[in-house]
């Protein structure tokens, strides 16, 4: 029965399964455009860097808009320590059209995002990642020249704006790492707003 | 004695604003009520701002009405924030649905998106079916209405 259901539903070709790079495993580099028009890499910053805060994350959802400046605040820690943050809308703007390149260009300038904001129009790359909603953070750490999937998930464990937060999850992670100590806590999941992807 | 009726009268006006209000419960207590209901019980997870679970409560409401009779029941739970929850129950009415509706209370920790699926990341709308208490079907993602339709028909043949 069960497996009826699911062929049924297969059927039905609905959803993306996302499973993603795992943990403690090598990531693939990626080559998106960005807000400034410029081609950037997980790789080609600063050679001085130790790794990277991938976020997806998006212009239209709540969520992200809640988390926008606790984003900017993490690059502003992080980027001069060597993990700057690196930041990745994979929406489809046909479903969701303040996700357009233009919107990310108006949203990055009229913020001063201080963080290169990618766009990723094939969707390839969240599918990689194995990213399903915004914002889902990827703390990548280099490994000579690989980067090592280290932490998956949530910023922190409140969501609200004016919440309080008892566990900052990506901070943890990145402390740990810059103090060369094993991530203890390497997933969190948290509510999100789904990646819009493209319909087939 | 009219201080007495104002209070009173007070106190009949907070009951009466608090049932304005969808319960909010422990996602345990929620996945409890589930399983033990008899027949098809559908548990969706959405929000107020999030586009595409608004966009198919409308769905939700269709198979509830047309299926109540064949055991259908369906149980919409919030994943708000806690200060969202007074405006669930007029968002819900605004859109004429009257479906059962109830608010996840766990907030920050993620125990509950585990305990929904294992598969579920928290990219919503969810929704899981089951049958007489059982899980037969998750899915992360939304549905269109004779998609919702297709599955739920589908179910109600195994019952």
């Amino acid at each position: 029965m069960k497996k009826l259901l699911f062929a049924l539903f297969m059927g039905a070709s609905i959803g993306v399964s996302a499973q993603g790079f795992n943990l403690d495993s090598k990531v693939t580099d990626f080559e998106l455009i960005g807000v400034d028009n410029a081609k950037h890499t997980l790789s080609g910053g600063n050679d001085r860097n130790k790794g990277a805060i991938v976020v997806f994350t998006c212009n239209h959802c709540p969520f992200s808009k809640a988390y926008e400046q606790r984003i900017i605040d993490l690059d502003n820690k992080y980027r001069s320590l060597g993990y700057p943050v690196i930041a990745i809308s994979s929406n489809d703007p046909a479903i969701e059209p303040e996700d357009s390149f233009e919107e990310m260009q108006k949203l990055a300038a009229e913020k001063k995002y201080p963080f290169p904001y990618l766009f990723d129009e094939t969707q390839e790359v969240a599918k990689a990642y194995g990213a399903t909603r915004t914002p889902h953070v990827f703390v990548v750490e280099k490994v000579k020249d690989a980067y090592v999937l280290r932490y998956r998930g949530a910023i922190d464990d409140n969501a609200k704006p004016e919440g309080e937060i008892k566990k900052k999850y990506v901070e943890d992670a990145v402390d740990a790492l810059l103090a060369k100590k094993k991530v203890k806590v390497k997933e969190v999941k948290a509510v999100g707003c789904t990646i819009k992807w493209k319909k087939d | 004695m009219r201080k007495f009726i104002y209070i009173i009268s007070f106190f009949f006006s907070a009951q009466f604003a608090l049932a304005q209000e969808v319960p909010t419960l422990l996602f345990k207590d929620i996945l409890k009520k589930v399983e033990n209901t008899e027949g098809l019980v559908i548990l969706n997870v959405w929000a107020t701002w999030c586009k595409p679970c608004v966009a198919e409560l409308p769905h939700f409401q269709k198979v509830q009405d047309s299926l109540r009779s064949q055991g259908v029941h369906i149980i919409i739970a919030s994943a708000d924030f806690d200060t969202q929850l007074p405006n669930i129950k007029p968002f819900l009415d605004k859109r004429g649905l009257t479906l059962d509706a109830c608010h996840i209370k766990d907030g920050g920790e993620s125990g509950w998106i585990d305990m929904f699926d294992p598969s579920f990341t928290g990219a919503i709308p969810a929704t899981a079916f089951y049958l007489n208490g059982k899980k037969v079907l998750f899915h992360e993602g939304d549905f269109t209405e004779a998609e919702l339709f297709k599955i739920v028909n589908e179910i109600l043949k195994q019952k």
